[in-house]
Formats: structure tokens, C-alpha cells, sequence
């Protein structure tokens, strides 16, 4: 949080993350917040309206839906399937040109990642 | 209610009609935001499985790794709360970046190999997970619902639980992967994320000169068909490069300079 609304402005305190702020004006990229009892300035790109709090692994839920053949499967067994087979309509036409690798996205989704680790890392400079 | 919109659903995507689809799609309300998110990471998962399945996926996990960290890094400032990100890269001379809703985001072997440092490389990733911060495709496929709520038209859609809906589902991700691929998102989207990532690198500490230095680049490979996807895609490197400059000097951003990284970046992708 700076004190005056210009990147070269001296920084009064450093905010942790999911720290609640008060918007007070708006000027350009910047805006004045309160924090308890200061104020200062901050990149309107550092602010969110949505708490931090509320992020989970969606993907990890099991969606339910029901088949064409009326059993209930799961959807990303569902689009594994479509992903492999192509999607047909009721003539046996396939109704998506491009093709899906679904196993190549679950590769990426299974790659380890950290989120505070990697702040730190993008703050080294040489 | 649900069902009619099912049954109706299934007789127009055989004819791929989307002016229909999206007055279809505009008339369902949604109220719930985390559902919204939660279909619009599925709606997105489905793009980034076409992305990848035109290129293939790179595995140097090192590289991988060090792309992630750097994206990750500023997403997790960033970036939307509710979203986990995942960033790739994709095995192509091609040169490019690419963002799905949801948090999927690639960068090219192509791209990788023209940048000079890790601020050209933060700054693609933001201009990207700007795209995402923005819902730019879900905006422009028009998929709200007329309470403007998240992504709610995507979320009525996959609420249908029927194979009917499952093929309206994929027609939208055809749409978006064409714009991605073909029509390009709108120039004010694209001058949008633009500015947001200078903001982004300003805000990690990196240099945003940088990143208009990638921007130019570019421009030779335009011309020589390795970057025709992006160029077919996106306004031309001038313009972006003279809205950038004009919205630099409006804020009185000219003076700042931040960490560029080369060695660290260097390190990285020399083999490749």
C-alpha cells in the first residue's frame, strides 16, 4: 500500500493476502483503500471483490448426470468418452470437427503446483 | 422448464444456429455464482482439451515447471480467487498464447523461443489470464444471463444433464475454440488485456517494456506465416503497440522499471 497514487510513491505497509480493504476513490489504475485505520493506495489489479476465502478444487467433485441410456455416469468419464470416440448425433454424425486430448489436459491438471511458492519465486530479481 | 429447453436445445445444434442458441442462452436466469464457476470450468475444460488437441502438449516438466511458477505467481495475486490455473505449453513452431475460460492457459515453444527474458514471459501469461480475469469469450459468445450474473447461459446449459445438452455444450466449445483459432475475440478485448497485463507486470515488479519489446518481435514472423493463427486473431502490432504507448503515457507508467529476469529465463529454455 503506497501513499500516494504513483508507482515510484513510498510504500507505508505491506497488505498479506485475503486482507479485507475498504474502497474509498478511484483515481486511474489506482485505488485509495482503508485498512482499519490507514489509508494508502493500491494497483486496482491488486483488488478483488471475491474473498479469497471461497477457492476450492471444483474439479475434484464428481458431477452426476444422467446418459442418453438413462444411467448415471460420471461427467468426466463422459467426456473422456466423447473425447475418444467423437461426439455423434442420433444419425451417427459427428457434430465437432476438431478433435480432443482429453489425457494430455489431465497431464497438465496433474502437474504439482504451489501457490506461495510461487510469489516467492516471482519476486527474485537478478 | 428444464426439459423444454433440453428438447428445444437438441432440434437447433444439429443446425449449428448460435444467433439462437445465444437468444436461447440469454432468456435463462442463473443466480448461482459458484455453480456459474463451476460450469464455466467445465465449458472451459472442453476448450482447452481442443487447444490440445490441435497441439501437442510439451512434457519437459522443468519447463513446465518454470512457466507454471512464473503464471501461478501472478495468479495467485492476480487472478480470480475462485479459479485454480494451469498453465502449458504447446509443442509448435507456432507462435502464440492462448487462454480457455476457467483458467486454462498455453504458451508456444514458438513464442518461448522469441522471447529474450522472464518479463516478455510474464507478460504473455498476464495478457492471457487477462483474458480469463475479463471472460472475454464467455462475454462475447453472450452467454450471460440478463442479470449479467457469472457465465450464467453456460451454466443452464450443462445443468441439463441430458445428451441433448451435453451437444449444445459442445457446439459451444466448437464457437469458442473458432474464435480462438479463427475470429479472433474483439480488438477492445484484446487492447484490454493488453493493458491489463502491463498493469500485472507493473504490480509483480516486472519490467513493462519488456513485453512491448516481444510485441515487436513479433512483426517479422507475421509476414513469414509462423505466427498467421495470432495474426489472423488479434489487431495488428502497430495498433497495439501505439494503444499501449498512449495508455503508458496517460498514467505516467514511461519511467517504471522492473526485473527482466534473462539470465533466470535463459537458464530455462536454453535447450529448447
Amino acid at each position: 500500500m503506497r501513499d500516494q497514487p504513483k508507482i515510484s510513491s513510498k510504500v507505508l505497509t505491506k497488505l498479506s493476502r485475503g486482507t479485507k480493504v475498504l474502497s474509498k476513490e478511484t483515481k486511474g489504475l489506482w485505488e485509495k483503500v482503508e485498512v482499519g485505520e490507514n489509508q494508502g493506495w493500491l494497483m486496482r489489479g491488486q483488488i478483488s471483490d471475491i474473498p479469497v476465502g471461497i477457492k476450492k478444487s471444483i474439479l475434484s467433485q464428481k458431477i452426476r448426470l444422467q446418459s442418453s441410456s438413462g444411467k448415471r455416469v460420471r461427467l468426466r468419464t463422459f467426456t473422456a468418452v466423447v473425447g475418444v470416440k467423437g461426439l455423434v448425433d442420433k444419425k451417427g454424425q459427428k457434430i465437432s470437427p476438431y478433435k480432443t486430448d482429453y489425457l494430455a489436459l489431465e497431464w497438465l491438471e496433474k502437474q504439482p503446483t504451489d501457490e506461495e511458492n510461487s510469489v516467492q519465486f516471482v519476486t527474485f530479481s537478478e | 422448464m428444464l426439459l423444454g429447453f433440453c428438447t428445444a436445445a437438441f432440434s437447433f445444434t444439429l443446425q449449428i444456429h448460435a444467433h439462437e442458441f445465444r437468444l436461447r442462452a440469454n432468456h435463462i436466469f442463473w443466480k448461482n455464482q459458484e455453480a456459474g464457476t463451476e460450469k464455466e470450468i467445465d465449458f472451459g475444460r472442453g476448450v482447452a482439451a481442443k487447444i490440445l488437441g490441435k497441439y501437442p502438449i510439451f512434457k519437459d516438466e522443468e519447463k513446465v515447471n518454470y512457466v507454471s511458477q512464473i503464471g501461478t505467481g501472478i495468479s495467485a495475486q492476480l487472478g480470480r480467487p475462485e479459479l485454480r490455473y494451469y498453465f502449458g505449453i504447446l509443442d509448435t513452431e507456432d507462435i502464440n498464447g492462448y487462454a480457455a475460460p476457467g483458467g486454462y492457459i498455453f504458451v508456444t515453444t514458438g513464442a518461448l523461443k522469441l522471447m529474450r527474458n522472464e518479463a516478455q514471459l510474464a507478460g504473455v501469461l498476464a495478457h492471457e489470464l487477462a483474458h480469463i480475469n475479463q471472460k472475454h469469450i464467455v462475454k462475447q459468445l453472450n452467454l450471460q444471463s440478463t442479470d449479467r450474473s457469472m457465465t450464467s447461459g453456460i451454466a443452464q446449459i450443462l445443468g441439463g444433464a441430458t445428451l441433448s445438452a451435453k451437444i449444445a455444450l459442445e457446439r459451444l466449445n466448437d464457437l469458442a475454440f473458432k474464435m480462438l483459432m479463427e475470429e479472433g475475440l474483439s480488438k477492445k478485448d484484446e487492447a484490454d488485456a493488453d493493458q491489463k497485463a502491463l498493469e500485472m507486470l507493473i504490480s509483480t515488479g516486472y519490467d513493462p517494456q519488456s513485453y512491448l519489446d516481444y510485441l515487436s518481435s513479433l512483426k517479422p514472423h507475421l509476414e513469414q506465416g509462423q505466427a498467421k493463427v495470432l495474426s489472423k486473431t488479434h489487431p495488428t502490432i502497430d495498433t497495439r503497440i501505439k494503444i499501449l504507448s498512449e495508455f503508458i503515457s496517460k498514467h505516467e507508467l514511461d519511467s517504471i522499471q522492473g526485473k527482466k529476469n534473462e539470465k533466470r529465463f535463459k537458464q530455462f529454455m536454453v535447450s529448447l
